[in-house]
């Protein structure tokens, strides 16, 4: 239910926006999609994790941008609750294969070279409670950062990689491919 | 909250000396840093006795003459690649549980001086890098190295640096590095190490 409703709301929200595009030549969406690899606990095997990012992307001038936007987040393993298994990814561990979070960050470009860096708050995570995290780890799981770098192959196509890190513990190192519409 | 954050955190203490070879406000220049400093961890009863032993080598190409829009909003006076080795053989960790577990580091980093205040004689940059880092000693070779589980690792530093023309050869330059490098949970454990140097040096200009 809850997936249908974000889907839902993105597909209106980013199909408005494509659509004012015409008269808002100053900005654009962008379409991020991107993999990498997440270690198992205490060993050298890891898992596939993934990240779709839809963002709206407001040029304030030629070398800095800010965007916000949705953030769809891939496990390729979830919690099956055995802490030696797979699924077990300390404070990114996840019941489900996918999280949806809502990312508000900026961008400075330099040339073709663009750092990228910005948080985002999940909107939708199935994490372990909250007392657990507190009592584990320290502290709960709510948001997430991102911070990296990307190329512009073409105008409109570039490829890039960023860190996702919950507060100091990093989660994944993401490596992929955007369009810009 | 903070102090399991420190928890993680290695304390570099650090007197640098700086020798520019050659340096004029927009010429390129090479740099060498010596550092002699000592780790800190708050819960490591034992504090300021691990001494580290480091030096940076840095090329730092002026870019005050370009004329790119990106380099004159953002004030970048130079871009700088440096390469850096870092002893870590006398750290010994949170309460000396990974003693004699560290290896040598080795990075290489590309930076920005942005020149944040100052036109004339005083300047305060911010210096952000990002670059690759290799340790020779990770968990999988010494199981007390509980911070580095992989050889190759990325590596982020971010630098403060006030610079005072004390004559038109002298220059007194103090600063704050920061510097972690860590592979982002590729292969685990990987708590990563971060150091905080405070440094202080003495540049001379030998050419005119």
């Amino acid at each position: 239910m809850m997936r249908t409703i974000l889907l839902t709301y993105l597909l209106v929200f980013f199909g408005l926006i494509c659509s004012a595009q015409s008269s808002l030549n100053r900005s654009h969406v962008e379409l991020n999609l991107g993999l990498g690899r997440r270690a198992f606990v205490n060993s050298k095997e890891a898992q596939l994790r993934g990240m779709a990012s839809l963002n709206y992307v407001y040029k304030i001038n030629n070398v800095f941008y800010l965007k916000s936007g949705l953030d769809v987040n891939y496990w390729d393993h979830k919690f099956d609750g055995n802490f030696s298994g797979p699924g077990y990814q300390l404070i990114a561990t996840s019941y489900e294969h996918f999280a949806y979070a809502w990312f508000f960050g900026g961008e400075i470009a330099m040339n073709r070279v663009i750092f990228q860096g910005g948080a985002a708050s999940y909107l939708y995570f199935k994490h372990f409670p909250d007392d657990y995290l507190i009592q584990t780890f320290g502290r709960k799981v709510n948001y997430y950062t991102k911070i990296g770098f990307k190329y512009l192959i073409t105008k409109n196509l570039n490829a890039g990689f960023f860190l996702k890190a919950h507060s100091y513990e990093a989660d994944y190192m993401d490596f992929g491919l955007g369009y810009k519409f | 909250m903070r102090w399991k954050f420190l928890f993680f955190l290695l304390l570099f203490i650090s007197v640098k000396s700086t020798i520019l070879f050659a340096q004029s406000t927009k010429r390129d220049f090479i740099s060498t840093e010596l550092g002699f400093g000592s780790m800190l961890i708050p819960e490591n009863p034992k504090l300021l006795n691990d001494f580290i032993s480091s030096i940076d080598l840095s090329y730092a190409r002026s870019m005050q003459n370009k004329n790119d829009e990106w380099i004159k909003k953002l004030h970048v006076s130079y871009q700088l690649a440096t390469l850096t080795y870092m002893n870590q053989k006398d750290l010994d960790g949170m309460l000396d549980t990974s003693a004699n577990a560290f290896g040598d580091v080795y990075m290489f980093t590309y930076s920005l001086m942005i020149n944040i205040l100052g036109k004339q004689k005083n300047h305060l940059y911010l210096i952000p890098g990002w670059g690759v880092a290799y340790d020779t000693k990770t968990f999988y070779e010494d199981y007390k190295n509980i911070y580095i589980g992989s050889h190759f690792n990325y590596a982020i530093r971010l630098e403060s640096m006030f610079t005072s023309e004390i004559s038109s050869k002298l220059l007194l330059m103090t600063g704050i590095k920061y510097m972690h490098y860590s592979n982002g949970s590729f292969i685990l454990p990987n708590r990563g190490i971060n150091s905080v140097s405070y440094k202080i040096g003495l540049a001379y200009q030998f050419t005119k």
